[in-house]
């Protein structure tokens, strides 16, 4: 419990110093009329499995906001050693499977890692667009069909220590991060590009892709994450390398 | 232009990593090697860890910690909390932890009291992904990957 209030504080005590608190202009939109069920133009049911080149921005383009979180995030401050679950697009980078399951209406994405699920709401079912209530580490996806191509628009993401570049040096996400991943089936190639955005962080867009195959194997069990060993490796990190006397 | 290409390539295609890097705790450019009996084996997520004692030669026993791949990746090859036994001899190599006073490994590899390497127990060539015959992660990130 005091490592969720120390983690707690920081973020506030973060996002306070940068001023970037949560948009509230999001209103609930009316729900749309339920047109009548149409199957999917591309079957992306099934367990998926990295295969092929991954591409990942290098240097993100950070304004100085971005910059200055930059430099006051420090490793031991991860939220992953808390077992927080990591989030795309960077889930999609780690090498574990995922699967989907194709509803008429939604597709559930479930990842090995971390044992995330997410729902993706699919435009034209009625389902209410993401409003404030919605914020969460995984945000609140909205996806759509073009042509074969499925869309996937994510935001109201809770400020995440880690979530821009969750590997040090980290770079935190504000509520602004948006990711917009497009997947796309050619036989068993599936590729999908992820471009995330930050416009409280980053003065442009960056871009990820990845490519997955099918697999017979299952979405492998996960079990619970142990907070004393998730965090037991940060013992071994020199205090000379620790910003701002954090230890 | 030429070259122009190679350095946008070069940019555009830095690995993913996942869970934890290894670099921030362990020196990558060390190598320690130490044979010991198995204390206790934890097979725990994020990354199982193996304590191992270890005698040096006036006698005096330490215990370090031998910390792991991910264990949903493990499991995939067979891993188990019953891969170790205490009691049990290991030698295990791998880079040793960076902060002083500490007795940290991140395994390259862990061999039985026959000698005989535990296939998955470590990265690069021993990883479980290799094992499997799927995309290593090392091949899709900044390497010094430890997810």
């Amino acid at each position: 419990m005091r490592r969720v209030v120390r983690a707690t504080v920081v973020a506030t005590v973060l996002l306070a110093a940068v001023g970037c608190a949560p948009a509230g202009s999001d209103e609930a939109a009316p729900a749309a009329a339920a047109p009548a069920a149409a199957p999917p133009p591309v079957n992306l049911a099934g367990v998926w499995t990295r295969d092929g080149r991954t591409t990942t921005p290098g240097e993100l383009p950070l304004n100085k906001r971005g910059l200055a979180l930059r430099e006051a995030i420090d490793e031991s401050l991860a939220p992953m050693y808390d077992c927080v679950p990591a989030t795309v697009p960077h889930i999609l980078g780690d090498p574990y499977n995922f699967s989907f399951e194709q509803q008429p209406d939604r597709l559930i994405q479930r990842f090995e890692k971390d044992a995330v699920t997410r729902t993706i709401w699919l435009e034209g079912h009625g389902h209410r667009q993401a409003t404030a209530s919605d914020y969460g580490v995984q945000g609140y996806s909205m996806g759509r069909w073009e042509g074969n191509t499925l869309v996937v628009e994510s935001s109201k993401f809770t400020f995440d220590p880690g979530g821009l570049e969750d590997k040090p040096p980290m770079v935190p996400s504000s509520t602004s991060k948006r990711v917009t991943e497009r997947y796309t089936r050619a036989g068993d190639t599936l590729t999908v590009e992820a471009v995330m955005e930050d416009k409280l962080m980053m003065t442009e867009p960056v871009t990820f892709s990845f490519q997955f195959k099918p697999t017979p194997d299952p979405i492998a069990d996960w079990p619970e994450c142990d907070p004393e060993q998730s965090r037991a490796p940060l013992q071994y990190l020199p205090v000379n390398q620790l910003k701002y006397g954090i230890r | 232009m030429r070259t122009l290409i190679l350095l946008v390539t070069a940019v555009f295609t830095a690995p993913v990593l996942a869970h934890h890097a290894e670099a921030p705790f362990y020196d990558m450019n060390r190598n320690v090697s130490i044979k010991g009996v198995v204390t206790k084996w934890q097979f725990r997520n994020p990354h199982p860890f193996l304590f191992v004692e270890v005698a040096d030669e006036k006698g005096v026993k330490r215990e370090w910690t031998i910390e792991f791949v991910g264990a949903v990746r493990l499991a995939k090859v067979g891993w188990s909390a019953k891969t170790f036994t205490p009691g049990e001899v290991v030698t295990v190599s791998g880079h040793p932890s960076r902060a002083p006073g500490t007795y940290g490994i991140s395994s390259a590899s862990v061999a039985r009291a026959d000698g005989k390497i535990i296939p998955g127990s470590g990265r690069g060539g021993n990883s479980p992904e290799l094992l499997r015959g799927a995309v290593p992660p090392e091949s899709r990130g900044r390497g010094q990957s430890n997810p």
